[in-house]
């Protein structure tokens, strides 16, 4: 199972120390945490991970706004949104995906399997990609 | 508005000043048609017959030995009857019947003018009577809708008489000549019924004016047309239109000046419509009884000329006696210009005459002597045209100056002063400079201080103006500039003017005291405004960072507790009660954390710094319309674009949504609303639209508040705030709209 390398951006030092805690739990490795999309920008360039884990509300530039950029300084990089906002008109969910992360999570509902699923995502998604290839 | 009408009456007052010249051109043409018209002198006793009335003392018919009462029988053995055109100079032989002998007699042709000097004569000066007041009031007063119609009738009636009244004989007067006198008759009788219409007062209205003229003026051409096809029906047909349409002039005459002036016109205007009526009396009877009855003379036609000039003699007599049109400036600027004249005659011409024989006769000293001779008249213009303007001004009002018109133009530029400095450059410069004075002061103080003293001895009068209880302010006059006392004619109108300088002053005064009390009101009102933005923005900011708090703090704890609950529970040396227990108070956990985020979202809506406000007003709608179960259609401009707007505009208009769609639950009863949110380049636009209920839409912010529309106050406030435009349109019955409307220039600062 290869290596998940995950960058962590949001402002809240605590949330950034609980979420490292459940992806270390969930078998993921955190490479680096970011406060911001100018922090997170460069941290990317650097580490190119193949997970973001990007909060929505982060002071200045918004995490949807952030993610293309994002995504542009590292191409294979997924980025996975989060906000401590519940989406109940699918709207959050819909402009996550329409500014190209792979999908949006409630704080709320940052669970251990659900994490899980994110690594083996990885490795399905590579599995899928190599079948095609043959 | 008054350019226009101005520019009007100039075009049409230049239109009808080449009018002016066709009535001389006329008389031009009539005396060279006299000039040549060969005749002989010798009278008939009517027209038509070939019996001699009378020959012309000291003629060549008198030399020849033609008498009174002669029958001519032939000429040049042409029957008489027949016989036309001799040429001027030429003799020829008339054959007469004088008591039963014949005879034959050599008389030679002479020029019509030589015999008819008397009638050509009259009917010239009638024509130049007619003509010469017309033209004098049309120069004086051409923008004066009546004045035109009294030129054009007087211009008519010149045209008119002129040539019936110069060929006292028809034998001898040249065809053609009579359509001028048909034409104008009609026209004549015309416009002399449009004057009765709309003078000494204007009668009905103008379309029904309008309506009654236009079959008058346009029977005028087709009764012209009826005289070239038949002559004599022509005739008697002008002759009952004329006489009709004069009577009923004479009527409405009657009417308007016995039921409808005013008594000072009447008195002014008698003159006038009783001399027009002297005038036109006989004029009627004369040709209407005649023509009618086919050449019964009732009245002599010397009496129906003379009677003629009674018409603008007594104009001339009224317009003088009364001043009407302001005639006596008229006639002192002629004067003047007369006097002036003759004085630059004088100067330039005489000392001409006086030294042109004693000047060599070469060209080259007698262009410097003419050169200096100019110059000496520049120089002495000015001193000419005062004393003349001088002359005449004591002559016409027996002192130094144009007493009405100052008073005239004083109280006119007085009327249009609204200001201090305005009055105050009337009293000073403009009242000295018209009336000579020496010195004309006007000092405005601001209570009852004590005024600045001036020499007693310089000062001829003195003039203290007050306003409400306070005297603000004292005019003092001085000498003339000459050096002479005010006399009392002066004094009356300096007490004229001032009186009505006390009153241009204290209006002054009232729009001043007006003015600042509207610029405290505006003030104030600019005060209140500023406080409330201010209000309403710290409002904003206060609940954004409160949001921003509770997100930031508490909520952030609540995730952290949820996602170590977690963990916890995922651990796999966990017995089954605690486990029960970790699931409740994660559970309890999450609650307390959703609640908390529906408040913060009603302090700050998320969506607002996230996604902007398409997505914000999106969720906004959906969720208003699930509650409310009504239907919505939202159209908004894609997020993108949204996404820049500052973040005041996009809260702000987020709030006007909220409280339109708030309104529309609470009053409305709607079934469908439309909300469209359109960015176009620079402009954001916001329409929120109902079908419900509606209501009446108060005018004015202060309406609003005064009628507690205190929501409708609230949106309008918010707008202001961005610099943005806010409407509310709504009628009972049939909806409301709001509309929002913001450019992004009107926020940069």
């Amino acid at each position: 199972m290869p290596i998940t390398r995950v960058l962590i951006v949001d402002d809240q030092a605590s949330f950034r120390r609980h979420l490292r805690r459940l992806l270390t739990h969930a078998g993921l490795t955190v490479i680096g945490e970011a406060g911001d999309v100018p922090e997170a920008k460069e941290l990317t360039r650097a580490l190119q991970p193949d997970l973001a884990i990007v909060d929505i509300n982060l002071p200045g530039e918004s995490g949807v706004s952030g993610t293309p950029q994002l995504m542009a300084l590292a191409p294979s990089m997924r980025v996975i949104l989060v906000s401590a906002y519940d989406d109940s008109g699918q709207l959050l969910r819909k402009s996550a995906v329409e500014a190209g992360a792979e999908t949006f999570v409630p704080k709320d509902d940052l669970e251990l399997e659900m994490v899980r699923k994110w690594v083996q995502k990885t490795d399905s998604d590579c599995d899928s990609n190599l079948m095609e290839s043959q | 508005m008054v350019s226009e009408k101005n520019a009007w009456s100039s075009i049409w007052g230049g239109v009808l000043a080449f009018l002016i010249l066709v009535v001389p051109a006329l008389v031009g043409y009539d005396l060279y048609l006299q000039w040549h018209a060969p005749t002989m002198d010798f009278y008939l006793d009517r027209p038509g017959s070939s019996i001699v009335h009378s020959v012309l003392p000291g003629g060549h018919a008198e030399a020849a030995g033609l008498q009174a009462g002669d029958v001519i029988l032939t000429v040049d053995d042409t029957p008489f009857r027949l016989w036309y055109a001799p040429e001027i100079g030429q003799t020829h032989i008339l054959k007469i019947e004088r008591q039963g002998w014949q005879l034959s007699l050599t008389v030679p042709a002479v020029r019509l003018l030589q015999v008819n000097t008397l009638a050509l004569g009259s009917a010239i000066l009638v024509a130049l009577a007619f003509w010469g007041i017309g033209t004098l009031l049309f120069l004086r007063r051409f923008w004066h809708s009546e004045i035109r119609l009294l030129f054009l009738i007087t211009q008519t009636i010149a045209v008119t008489v002129l040539f019936p009244l110069s060929y006292q004989e028809p034998w001898i007067s040249p065809p053609g000549l009579l359509a001028f006198s048909v034409g104008g008759l009609n026209l004549a009788a015309a416009l002399l019924l449009h004057y009765a219409l709309i003078s000494p007062v204007k009668l009905g209205n103008p379309r029904r004016r309008t309506r009654g003229l236009i079959p008058v003026y346009s029977l005028v051409p087709v009764l012209f047309g009826v005289w070239l096809f038949n002559n004599q029906l022509g005739l008697q047909l002008t002759a009952v239109f004329f006489s009709l349409v004069v009577t009923a002039a004479i009527v409405f005459t009657i009417y308007g000046y016995r039921y409808r002036s005013p008594p000072d016109d009447r008195r002014r205007t008698r003159v006038i419509v009783f001399g027009a009526l002297i005038a036109t009396t006989p004029i009627v009877l004369l040709y209407v009884l005649s023509t009618v009855f086919n050449s019964l003379d009732v009245i002599p036609e010397w009496l129906a000329g003379l009677s003629l000039i009674i018409a603008p003699v007594s104009y001339l007599y009224a317009t003088l006696r009364y001043n009407l049109f302001g005639i006596d400036r008229l006639i002192n600027r002629t004067l003047v210009y007369a006097f002036l004249s003759f004085g630059i005659f004088g100067v330039y011409l005489g000392p001409y005459l006086f030294l042109y024989q004693s000047l060599p006769d070469e060209l080259f000293i007698q262009l410097v002597f003419i050169f200096v001779l100019t110059l000496w008249v520049g120089w002495t213009f000015d001193w000419m045209r005062v004393r003349a303007q001088r002359l005449v001004d004591q002559l016409f009002y027996g002192g130094w100056y144009d007493y009405p018109g100052v008073v005239e133009m004083i109280s006119a530029a007085l009327a249009r002063s609204s200001s201090r400095e305005q009055i105050f450059n009337v009293l000073t410069n403009q009242v000295s400079s018209l009336m000579r004075l020496s010195s004309s002061y006007l000092w405005i103080g601001d209570s009852n201080s004590t005024f600045p003293a001036a020499p007693a001895a310089q000062v001829q009068a003195r003039f203290r103006f007050k306003f409400q209880s306070d005297i603000p302010a004292q005019w003092t006059v001085g000498l003339h500039q000459d050096g002479d006392d005010l006399s009392d004619t002066d004094h009356r109108i300096l007490r004229t003017l001032a009186e009505q300088a006390e009153i241009a002053l204290n209006n002054a005064f009232l729009i001043e005291a007006l003015r600042g009390q509207l610029e405290e009101i505006r003030a104030s009102r600019e005060a209140l405004s500023q406080t409330q933005h201010q209000l309403l923005r710290s409002r904003e900011e206060e609940r954004a960072r409160l949001a921003r708090d509770l997100h930031d703090s508490p909520i952030q704890s609540l995730v952290g507790l949820n996602i170590q609950l977690g963990l916890l529970l995922n651990s796999k040396d966990l017995n089954l009660s605690t486990g029960e227990s970790l699931k409740e108070m994660r559970f309890e956990v999450r609650r307390l954390s959703s609640e908390l985020r529906q408040v913060c979202a009603e302090l700050r809506p998320p969506m607002l710094d996230t996604l902007g406000l398409g997505a914000a007003l999106r969720t906004l709608v959906t969720e208003w319309s699930d509650q409310n179960a009504v239907e919505t259609r939202l159209d908004v401009s894609p997020d993108a674009a949204l996404r820049s707007l500052p973040g005041e505009v996009a809260v702000n208009f987020y709030r006007v949504a909220q409280e339109a769609l708030s309104n529309i639950s609470k009053h409305a009863q709607a079934r469908h609303v439309d909300i469209s949110l359109l960015c176009e380049e620079d402009q954001l636009m916001m329409t929120i639209q109902d079908d419900g209920l509606g209501f009446r839409a108060p005018g004015t912010l202060h309406d609003l508040t005064a009628q507690s529309h205190f929501g409708l106050a609230g949106m309008r406030e918010r707008i202001g705030l961005i610099g943005g435009e806010w409407s509310l349109t709504s009628t009972p019955g049939h909806g409301t709209i709001v509309r929002v409307n913001w450019r992004a220039e009107g926020t940069k600062r």
